[in-house]
């Protein structure tokens, strides 16, 4: 559907034998309602491009041409132009990423307080390079630029939940208790809240 | 711009630009504000029919009161306003270098095998704007390279400079939206909308657009290089719009049509059918003599039987026109006829065509680029079609007896059959003025004479607008043809008809507008010239129109919405 070159880098879409989704494509009833409010909370449709692609993210699991399509017929946009907001920010995934995916922030706090070595220990830990996916589709990683959350530095994001003031050990025992107890870290960006399985564990604790 | 033509005095600002003390309308952008002074400020995104997108950075100008340089496509003109360009200013000159700079980063100076080189916008600023070597040493970004975006367009990404220009044409003219910029950044690149291609009716537009080339023509690339080729401002002559181009020829071929500016009819747009048709009316097998058709087969003959075949037949001659004859061409044939009997016997070829919305914006429903000429000169009434119609008619039941044909156009390609041929074989007598040697028309004639293309004449066309142009020749001549307009002047001499130009022999078809020009009461008093026609024309108006035929409303707005 889409390529991607071997690194990664340049992204460009094959034209050739690709049809546009025909019906339209009807999400989850949840997707659906949250798409509906979310329309309306911009005085122009085409604002909702961003928050609406997430839905189809979290649908997905990536970014889809169904998904592009969705959006684009939901806010009467060319599909093009959704691509475009798709393409231009890293957080929307154009490749499938593990289920388990870490992001490492590598932004300069970050950087002094160690986040190489987190980025180091990652690479060791799982055997992958960042942008790689393991080959069980558990885990995948990458170094991301500012998370935000520069207080507690360094730091990493497993889907949309923060792990803070990670060193070593608190990183294996993450890792240990999240291969073993395999909690719903669900994308929740829209949603706001922890993913199912870690809600009663504060973050502290888990760290 | 047209609309800024004119503005109320209490919208005029008073602005100084190098000095120079300018007035224009409130709100003009400095480049075309420059542009009225000869003042010419460098840009590659800024398009005057297209939204300001002010990514290229190239029209950087200073404002005095303004604490950093900004961008002239974006300035308004307000009271008072001092802009300094490159020409005064050495900020905004080594501003422009460095941005230049910054664009050919990636850039990956492929100039050697460049359809664009030579014309590009690239190549020009460079030379004239920084003409310093690159300091960039490290690895460039590579990208898509000969993607076909579509049938008619093929994308080189790596020497896009990302100015947007076809996006924006795909969102705001034709609406078809069938371009993006995906990536950001250095990896940027053009893309078509997935499982769409870029091919809406005026998609070669995008290629004019591009300043660069990123974009080039699937039909012409690789074609030549653009130095070696002669290019001429013309007119299109594939429907009635008129739309303005510029026409590259080499060794008798046309090689690249590029749209023209012409805000009146078709800014700088152009549709497909008309670009990468243009070579249409250039037949590969030329008839380059005159001579005489019979069942025992093709006998040259001297132009002069010709005529002796029909100038005693003038006053019952049916003339079959091409809708691409010059207005001069329509004049003396309407002095030729007028002379010797009424009038009612010539038709122009018009066929109405449906057009798709994108189509709309720019082609008129016709493939009749003179119709109006033929109008103005009298010899059309109001309904072309259905006179055409009639025509067909009478020829197809043999009621016509002496017949001139004007142009392999003279009758529309679908129309020809069995039926029109024998009713053509049937008249007394046939001469037909054709360049092809396939033409079909050839089975039903008994003479013909070797004419001209009308890529091979210059002269003047009206659009569907009423609109007066000069087209020029954009091939060269070839060698025994006719045109049209000295063989009906000759014939009109033959046949004794005083009033066509003297020495026609010798006329070149500038000779033939001079004089037509000043000849034809219909736009002797406007006091016109080839020159003063140049540039975009001479609007007429209805009331210009002989003789005095309704010019309805439906017409008159009938003018495309570009």
């Amino acid at each position: 559907m889409v390529s991607v070159t071997d690194n990664g880098q340049v992204f460009h879409i094959n034209t050739r034998g690709i049809t546009p989704t025909k019906a339209p494509l009807v999400l989850s009833d949840e997707s659906e309602r949250r798409a509906q409010e979310l329309m309306q909370q911009y005085p122009q449709a085409r604002s909702a491009i961003m928050p609406l692609l997430y839905i189809t993210q979290e649908h997905f699991g990536l970014i889809t041409q169904a998904g592009v399509d969705w959006v684009a017929q939901k806010l009467s946009v060319p599909p093009v132009q959704v691509w475009e907001v798709a393409t231009f920010y890293t957080m929307y995934y154009k490749k499938p990423v593990g289920r388990y995916h870490i992001q490492v922030c590598r932004t300069l706090p970050c950087a002094l307080r160690g986040a190489r070595r987190v980025s180091e220990f990652l690479h060791n830990y799982l055997g992958l390079q960042p942008g790689e996916v393991s080959k069980d589709g558990m885990w995948s990683f990458e170094e991301v630029e500012c998370l935000g959350s520069c207080g507690t530095a360094p730091m990493c994001q497993i889907n949309d939940v923060f792990f803070e003031n990670l060193t070593d050990e608190k990183l294996t025992a993450l890792l240990k208790r999240i291969e073993k107890e395999k909690p719903d870290l669900r994308f929740s960006t829209v949603r706001d809240e922890l993913g199912s399985g870690l809600e009663g564990c504060p973050k502290s604790e888990i760290i | 711009m047209s609309e800024q033509a004119a503005p109320k005095q209490a919208d005029l600002v008073n602005i100084t630009i190098d000095g120079r003390q300018l007035q224009v309308a409130k709100g003009t952008n400095i480049i075309e504000a420059a542009k009225t002074a000869d003042i010419d400020i460098p840009h590659y995104c800024y398009h005057p029919h297209l939204s300001v997108a002010g990514n290229c950075r190239m029209c950087q100008i200073s404002v005095k009161g303004m604490p950093k340089m900004t961008i002239a496509c974006n300035t308004g003109a307000t009271e008072g306003m001092e802009v300094s360009t490159h020409h005064t200013s050495k900020e905004v000159a080594d501003a422009q270098a460095a941005t230049l700079e910054f664009i050919l980063i990636n850039h990956p100076l492929d100039c050697t095998v460049c359809d664009q080189a030579g014309h590009c916008k690239l190549q020009d600023y460079h030379f004239e704007y920084n003409a310093r070597s690159s300091r960039f040493l490290e690895q460039k970004v590579h990208k898509v390279k000969a993607l076909p975006l579509g049938p008619t367009v093929m994308l080189d990404g790596e020497r896009c400079i990302m100015c947007t220009r076809c996006i924006r044409f795909c969102d705001e003219i034709t609406k078809t939206s069938e371009l993006g910029m995906l990536n950001r950044g250095d990896q940027s690149v053009i893309a078509v909308s997935p499982g769409r291609e870029l091919d809406n009716p005026l998609s070669g537009t995008v290629v004019d657009l591009c300043p660069v080339g990123a974009l080039t023509h699937r039909e012409w690339r690789f074609n030549t290089r653009i130095w070696f080729t002669k290019q001429t401002d013309s007119i299109c002559p594939g429907c009635s719009t008129g739309c303005s181009v510029k026409v590259a020829e080499r060794d008798g071929q046309v090689v690249l049509v590029k749209a023209r500016r012409n805000d009146a009819v078709n800014k700088e747009w152009l549709c497909d059918e008309g670009r990468y048709g243009f070579g249409r009316f250039l037949p590969q097998s030329r008839i380059t003599e005159p001579y005489t058709v019979s069942d025992s087969g093709f006998q040259p003959c001297q132009l002069a039987d010709s005529l002796n075949a029909i100038k005693g037949n003038v006053k019952t001659l049916t003339v079959l026109a091409s809708p691409d004859l010059l207005l001069e061409e329509f004049f003396i044939l309407k002095q030729l006829l007028a002379r010797t009997s009424s009038l009612g016997r010539v038709t122009v070829a018009y066929r109405g065509r449906e057009l798709s919305e994108v189509e709309k914006i720019l082609v008129s429903p016709d493939y009749s680029s003179n119709f109006r000429g033929a109008q103005l000169a009298g010899l059309v009434g109001e309904d072309p079609e259905s006179e055409y119609d009639e025509m067909l008619g009478k020829i197809r039941r043999q009621e016509i007896e002496h017949v001139l044909i004007l142009g392999d156009r003279a009758v529309a390609q679908q129309d020809i059959d069995a039926a029109l041929i024998s009713g053509l074989k049937a008249a007394k007598t046939s001469v037909a003025l054709l360049t092809n040697r396939e033409s079909p028309l050839l089975a039903g004639v008994k003479m013909v004479v070797p004419g001209r293309s009308i890529l091979e004449k210059s002269g003047l066309l009206v659009n569907r607008a009423l609109r007066l142009q000069h087209a020029q020749a954009v091939v060269p001549l070839k060698d025994g043809t006719v045109p049209e307009w000295r063989y009906l002047a000759l014939l009109a001499e033959a046949a004794g008809a005083k009033v066509v130009p003297a020495n026609v022999q010798q006329m070149s078809d500038r000779d033939l507008t001079r004089w037509y020009l000043t000849a034809d009461s219909l736009v002797s008093s406007l006091g016109l010239s080839i020159a003063s026609l140049k540039d975009g024309g001479f609007q007429l108006t209805p009331s210009q129109r002989e003789p005095a035929v309704a010019f309805t409303g439906e017409e008159a707005g009938a003018s495309p919405a570009v």
